[in-house]
Formats: C-alpha cells, sequence, structure tokens
C-alpha cells in the first residue's frame, strides 16, 4: 500500500493538488448557487467554459488566444449575466435552457470538427483526464485558492447580499460591487474547472459536495467550512481511489460525493430524525 | 435633533409620481406609522426615504451620523437553508466593512445574546429560522433589524402575520426598546389601534384623495379614522 502512496504521489501529486484546490474553491463557491437555486446556471456556466475552449481550437485561435484565458472570459461574462437576472423566474429558466442547449449542441459540433484533439477534449468533458500542464495547474491552483478564500472568509457578506440584500444595502454593505465580484469570479471559476478538471467533477463539486454537507450541519456559519472538507475528501480521495481501482477520476470523485451524501443523509436521519429528507 | 427630514418629496416610480409632495421632519426617538390604504405607495415612499428608489422629485436629508436599518415586507425566503435563528442575527449584524472579518468580534457575539435577551429569543437561537412560529419569526426578525445597533429603524409591516394580540405584543417590545435606546422607528401598519397606541406621530397616505397628511397622533387621529372607515378597514 505505502508503494501505491509512493507511486501516486510521485506522479499524480500535481494533478491531484490542482483538482483537489480548484474543486475546493468550487464547493465553496456552490454554497452560494444551490441556495439561489441556480445548480443548472452552474451546468451551462461549465458548458460555456468547455464551449469556449473547444471554440479556439476549432476557429484555429490557440496560438493567439490560450483556451484557459477563453475560458475564463467566457465564464467571468456568463456569471455576470446569470448573476445581474432572477434565477427562479420562468423566463431565466427557458434562458438557461436555451444557452446550455446551444453551447452543448455547438461544443458537440466543434469537437466533431476536431478529430486529432477529440478524445482529449471528451476526456476533460467527462473529468477522465488526469494530465494538466504546469502552467495551466498553476493558474487553476490560484484561482482555485482564491474563490475557497472568497466564498469562505466572506461568507457572511456574501449570504447577507445574496439573500438578504435591501437590508444589506441600507446597513451599508455594498451589495452591487460584491454582487458583481462574486459571480464573475464564481463564473471564471466554474468555467476554469471544467476545462482543466471536467464538467462533471466542476458541477458535482459545487452542488453535490455542498448538499453533503448540508446533511451534516443544521447551522449556515459553518456549512461553507464542512461544504469545504467534505469537498477536498471526496476530490482528493476520489483521485486516489480512481488511481487504485484504475477509475476514471471525475466520475469517482462525483460517485464519493454522492456516497458521502447518502453517509449523511443517514447520520442525519439518526441524529435528528424529524429532519429526513435532508436539507439542500 | 432630526434623525429625518424630507423636503417637497415626491415619490414614484420612472418619473410617475404616486404622491403629492412630502414635508416631513422626524425627531430621534420619536415613532411614526404610516398608514393608508393597499396601494397608497407606503412602501414606495419608504424605500424611497432608504434610498433603494430614486425620488421623482425634491430630497431627502440625514445627518450623516445616522445609522439606519430595514426589516422589508414579507417573510424572508431562506427555504431550505440550515439557518438557526443565531445564524440570521449573524447575518445581520454587518455594517459597512464589517463583513470583511471573517470572525465575528466579541463584542457583536454579546450584543447578539443581549438583544436576543430583550426580543425573548434565547431558547430559540439554535432553532432553524423556518420553523419558527409567526410571533417567534416577527420577533427574530425585529431582532434581525436592532442587531446593528440601528439609530433609525424602518419597518414594512413587521406584525402583519400576527393576530391582535400577538401584534400587540411585539409592538410592545419594539415600543419599549425604542423608548430606552432612543430609536428612531418608522413602521408601515394596518393596525389603527396600535398605531395610536405606540406611534408618536402618524403619517396619512391616501394616494386616490391626494393627500398626504403627517402630524403627532393626536392631531392626525380624526383624518386616519374617517379615513380607514371610508375604506371600511375599521
Amino acid at each position: 500500500m505505502s508503494d501505491m502512496i509512493q507511486t501516486f504521489l510521485q506522479f499524480f501529486w500535481f494533478p491531484a493538488l490542482v483538482s483537489t484546490i480548484l474543486l475546493a474553491g468550487m464547493a465553496a463557491m456552490g454554497v452560494f448557487y444551490a441556495y439561489r437555486g441556480m445548480a443548472f446556471v452552474n451546468l451551462t456556466v461549465a458548458q460555456g467554459g468547455t464551449l469556449a475552449v473547444v471554440a479556439t481550437f476549432a476557429l484555429g485561435l490557440e496560438q493567439l488566444v490560450h483556451p484557459q484565458f477563453a475560458a475564463i472570459v467566457a465564464g467571468a461574462v456568463l456569471g455576470y449575466v446569470f448573476g445581474r437576472r432572477r434565477a427562479d423566474a420562468a423566463s431565466d429558466a427557458w434562458l438557461t435552457a436555451l444557452l446550455y442547449a446551444g453551447m452543448t449542441g455547438l461544443t458537440v459540433i466543434g469537437i466533431q470538427q476536431l478529430p486529432h484533439e477529440a478524445h482529449d477534449i471528451n476526456s476533460a468533458l467527462m473529468g477522465s483526464a488526469v494530465l494538466v500542464s504546469t502552467a495551466e495547474g498553476v493558474v487553476g491552483i490560484l484561482l482555485g485558492a482564491i474563490g475557497l478564500c472568497g466564498f469562505t472568509f466572506w461568507s457572511r457578506g456574501l449570504a447577507a447580499v445574496y439573500f438578504f440584500p435591501e437590508a444589506a444595502r441600507v446597513r451599508g454593505l455594498p451589495v452591487r460591487m460584491l454582487r458583481v465580484a462574486g459571480d464573475v469570479l464564481g463564473g471564471a471559476l466554474i468555467a476554469l474547472s471544467a476545462s482543466t478538471v471536467g464538467l462533471l467533477p466542476t458541477f458535482a463539486a459545487a452542488v453535490v459536495a455542498s448538499g453533503a454537507a448540508a446533511q451534516l450541519v443544521r447551522r449556515f456559519a459553518v456549512l461553507p467550512a464542512v461544504t469545504v472538507v467534505v469537498a477536498v475528501t471526496g476530490a482528493a480521495g476520489g483521485f486516489f481511489l480512481a488511481y487504485v481501482l484504475d477509475w476514471p477520476v471525475g466520475p469517482t470523485q462525483t460517485v464519493l460525493w454522492a456516497t458521502l451524501w447518502a453517509v449523511g443523509s443517514i447520520i442525519r436521519l439518526l441524529i435528528h430524525p424529524a429532519a429526513a429528507g435532508g436539507a439542500a | 435633533m432630526s434623525a429625518l427630514a424630507a423636503q417637497a418629496l415626491v415619490v414614484g416610480y420612472g418619473g410617475t409620481p404616486l404622491l403629492p409632495p412630502l414635508d416631513l421632519e422626524v425627531m430621534e426617538g420619536e415613532i411614526w406609522a404610516i398608514l393608508g390604504p393597499n396601494g397608497a405607495g407606503k412602501s414606495t415612499l419608504m424605500q424611497t426615504l432608504l434610498g433603494l428608489i430614486p425620488p421623482v422629485s425634491g430630497r431627502y436629508l440625514q445627518p450623516a451620523h445616522v445609522r439606519n436599518s430595514y426589516l422589508p415586507q414579507g417573510r424572508y425566503r431562506t427555504g431550505r437553508m440550515p439557518m438557526t435563528t443565531r445564524d440570521f442575527l449573524q447575518l445581520q449584524c454587518d455594517r459597512n466593512h464589517s463583513w470583511r472579518r471573517p470572525f465575528l468580534r466579541r463584542d457583536v457575539r454579546e450584543r447578539i445574546e443581549a438583544i436576543s435577551a430583550e426580543f425573548a429569543l434565547e431558547g430559540l437561537l439554535d432553532h432553524p429560522l423556518e420553523k419558527l412560529s409567526g410571533g417567534e419569526y416577527q420577533r427574530a426578525a425585529l431582532a434581525g433589524a436592532l442587531v446593528a445597533a440601528p439609530d433609525c429603524l424602518f419597518l414594512d409591516e413587521p406584525t402583519s402575520a400576527l393576530d391582535r394580540r400577538g401584534e400587540a405584543a411585539v409592538m410592545r417590545l419594539l415600543a419599549e426598546y425604542a423608548r430606552r435606546h432612543r430609536t428612531t422607528v418608522v413602521m408601515i401598519t394596518h393596525f389603527l389601534t396600535s398605531a395610536r397606541a405606540f406611534a408618536s406621530n402618524l403619517l396619512l397616505l391616501n394616494r386616490h384623495a391626494g393627500q398626504v397628511i403627517a402630524g403627532s397622533t393626536e392631531s392626525v387621529w380624526p383624518a386616519a379614522e374617517a379615513m380607514f372607515a371610508e375604506e371600511g378597514a375599521l
């Protein structure tokens, strides 16, 4: 076992670290996306980041614009656009569905035009790629860490702004600035994560990890921190488990978070039978 | 000392006035009740005074040191968030730049304990907010509006979900708090009896008659009574 761990650390420590930090940042942000009813928006923004990567290759722009940069910009723009709208309105559900369907279609068509990169892009889409360049990894670690710190340390201010905006504005909180900063950073993080570690784990880290954490805690004050612990457990544990079992990384991480959710629900049921049914 | 003043203030949406020009001066420690039928423009006026909606014309003035707090109409939609009463109070305590601190200062935690005691919430601090009864929730919402120690408190129908008895109990708590801390209160209410019992001043809005009457409770009361009798609300 120790040999296995040593080999894992020798070859995979860097992609595992990138994946873990990016997905922990995603999970910290996901608390707000999930409770704002924007889980599907999360997936749509992730799809936008993936489309940006595919588009840079399909249009032959990869020498001019780094695909990762294109993904970050696309995600930031989509995060800003969706942040300005009410997520619970029917028209917004249609807009989200339209963008998701349209961008997914364009992504698939784009991949068809790129037979040489198709396998790599598909691997990225499913989160089964484990190789990441040093430059991409460093950018991922930096943005992931910014998201992780921002959405955890300032969770009180962000929650006040997102969930009690009028009262927060009257008390003098910079509501507009915080909303835009949170939405743009969130969008950029989603798109970068989707293009670096894959769509599936990106979506799962934001929604499933925060949902699993919500089974275990009854207080919002500790929810972001517990979500990060769940996310790190699923991301790092899933990466290692995938290596041991020779499974694809992203799906393994996703299954691990889903398992943590189930375990959390059972614990919740045992401790607080009246609260059965979940909090997320 | 003036806590708030309005000079020829016209409120409305998109440049369309809702009410005639309003002149008003609210003094420190006063309790003002804004009365009027549905659609009279009460919430619009309050949100204009708070700077949430731009006025059509005129202006409102408030000394720079005055700190406001606002409790909007209706129940906060916290849904299935794991939010206890304590969490809710912690989310309402930040002002200006204090949200930047990741951890609450000790004096803020003490303030939360103190306000909980004043509003009889000690036993409910660790209860989920969504599970509180109507009366408990209104007390928690009021405590949330007061936890940042505002000088001027704006309440939009703070007791709308309560029966007369519950409403009177919450109003007594609020009036007692305002008296003890010299907090100015501006509130919208449909409860005439409480407005008369607890408010020092009334602001009567009647959009249909193009009427705005402001003054002490004694002086405005006959007009309020007449208007609500006409509306069939008495």
